[in-house]
């Protein structure tokens, strides 16, 4: 899960589905509605860290991005943020005390 | 040349055939006296163990056939482990064993993309000719207990000889009396029981170009709400495409192989007894058993299933009887299942929706 800068505490639902298809490419499934999302390999790492039960920020999800793949850009914390903006969105995650 | 195709690490919907149990006894039936007419069928827990292995492998979809799916007691309770490991999940069904209780129970758990019912004629007298007495009144008694419970529902017609005529009633009774939002349409393919009654249920290439006109008419009228992948409203629709391509001197993209189904690259099915096949419509095609063999070794590493997957490097210009024909780089040798059963072999074009044969016996293009 991630603590946002103003200590929401947001965690993915519990019915979602990470589709990890190809290597460059999953999906986010909402089974309760049909809907799907398609995402990269980075937004399902991030969506692993939301997934974890660890309470992480957006540093150390940076962090986590960083060690996994190459050429993360310095504007990562914004890509971050923006997907979660995103799923919060799509109602793909929750606020959890 | 061939595109490469890539392969999804897991598949995306399964198909299970639970029970071989039918209360009709339909001429067409491509299930009975197939392969996958098992007289075994798997107790609830196997399927409840497959269920949560296709949960872990992100399975997103569950088809549930058989046989007639409500004739089994447990049904509710194989929902319930589709539900309870993250997927979705649809039904096909005669309609006549369908219950208030059960449908309910399917509405409730918020998950059924729909029941799917089978409806060949507006009439008793029609749906009933080649289903058998009281088949179209357990239809309708199946669609009113659905839809009161609040339950998705589509249906399929099967086009045959007896229901041509009917086409514009059988739609407007499922679309604007019932209010289904969109329905499928196909006609038999030789199959299971259709073998048997192959000169009753087939139709002939006048009969399929009266389907064709009829339901390209009633397409026209009713939008995308009309759908197909096989029988006459596809045929028609695909030929034309074939001919217009044709006219031009172009081919069709990814075609000109055995690129007919492409089903296998994203799904995988189960018979009664735990088999996996790569299709119900395959079902001789035996992979290995639910709970013995892991789903992702099948699906990643079965030899006949890459080989099938694989049909689509063969070239249709390796076949005599596509060798010289005009419409060899727009055609894709047509689903596979239906050569099997004509020939035996699963690595050949399907006659039965072959272009060149159909205008051959007299058949003709209709405008789409
Ligand atoms: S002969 Fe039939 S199956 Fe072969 S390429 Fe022509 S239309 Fe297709
Ligand atoms: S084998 Fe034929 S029936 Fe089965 S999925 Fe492929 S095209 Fe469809």
């Amino acid at each position: 899960m991630i603590v946002t800068s103003d200590s929401q505490v947001l965690k993915t639902k519990e019915q979602m589905v990470l589709r990890e298809e190809f290597d460059d490419w999953a999906i986010l499934f909402d089974p309760d509605t049909g809907r799907a999302m398609g995402i990269s390999p980075t937004g399902a790492t991030i969506w692993k860290c939301l997934a974890s039960d660890a309470k992480l920020d957006v540093q150390a999800i940076a962090g986590t991005l960083r060690e996994e793949y190459d050429g993360i850009p310095d504007t990562v914390d914004t890509e971050i943020l923006e997907f979660i903006d995103s799923v919060r969105k799509h109602g793909y995650v929750e606020e959890r005390s | 040349m061939t595109e490469n195709r890539r392969l999804m690490r897991t598949p995306k919907s399964v198909d299970v055939d639970i029970t071989s149990q039918c209360n009709l006894r339909c001429k067409y039936c491509f299930h009975k006296s197939s392969a996958g007419d098992t007289r075994d069928e798997l107790p609830t827990e196997e399927w409840v163990r497959f269920f949560a292995e296709c949960g872990s492998n992100a399975v997103m979809d569950v088809t549930i056939g058989g046989g007639e799916p409500f004739l089994r007691p447990d049904l509710t309770a194989l929902v319930d482990a589709v539900v309870a490991n993250r997927m979705r999940f649809s039904v096909l069904s005669n309609g006549g064993k369908i219950t208030p209780e059960v449908a309910r129970h399917l509405a409730a758990t918020g998950r059924c993309n729909h029941v799917q019912i089978s409806v060949d004629g507006a009439s008793a007298e029609v749906h009933d000719r080649l289903r058998g007495r009281g088949a179209f009144e357990g239809a309708m008694r199946g669609i009113r207990i659905l839809k009161e419970a609040g339950v998705a529902i589509t249906s399929r017609i099967t086009i045959h000889r007896y229901n041509i005529a009917d086409l514009d009633n059988i739609v407007a009774l499922l679309i604007d009396q019932i209010g289904m939002p969109s329905i499928s349409t196909n006609s038999a393919c030789h199959q299971g029981l259709a073998r048997e009654f192959e000169e009753e249920v087939q139709l002939t290439p006048q009969e399929q170009c009266d389907a064709m006109e009829k339901i390209v008419a009633l397409s026209k009228r009713y939008g995308n709400r009309i759908t197909a992948q096989a029988g006459p409203l596809a045929q028609a629709r695909g030929y034309q495409q074939m001919e217009d391509a044709r006219k031009q001197g172009v081919g069709i993209p990814g075609r000109g192989y055995l690129t007919g189904c492409g089903c296998m690259w994203s799904k995988i099915a189960v018979r009664p007894d735990g088999t996996y096949v790569p299709c119900g419509m395959l079902s001789h095609m035996a992979l290995g058993r639910i709970n013995r063999d892991r789903l992702l070794d099948v699906w990643q590493n079965h030899a006949e299933l890459t080989a099938l997957r694989n049909r689509y490097r063969i070239p249709l210009s390796k076949f005599q009887a596509c060798a010289d024909c005009a419409w060899q780089m727009t055609c894709t040798g047509n689903c596979p299942a239906g050569t099997y059963t004509r020939t035996g072999e699963v690595y050949a074009p399907n006659t039965d929706d072959c272009l060149k044969r159909f205008l051959e016996k007299g058949g003709r293009f209709v405008e789409v």
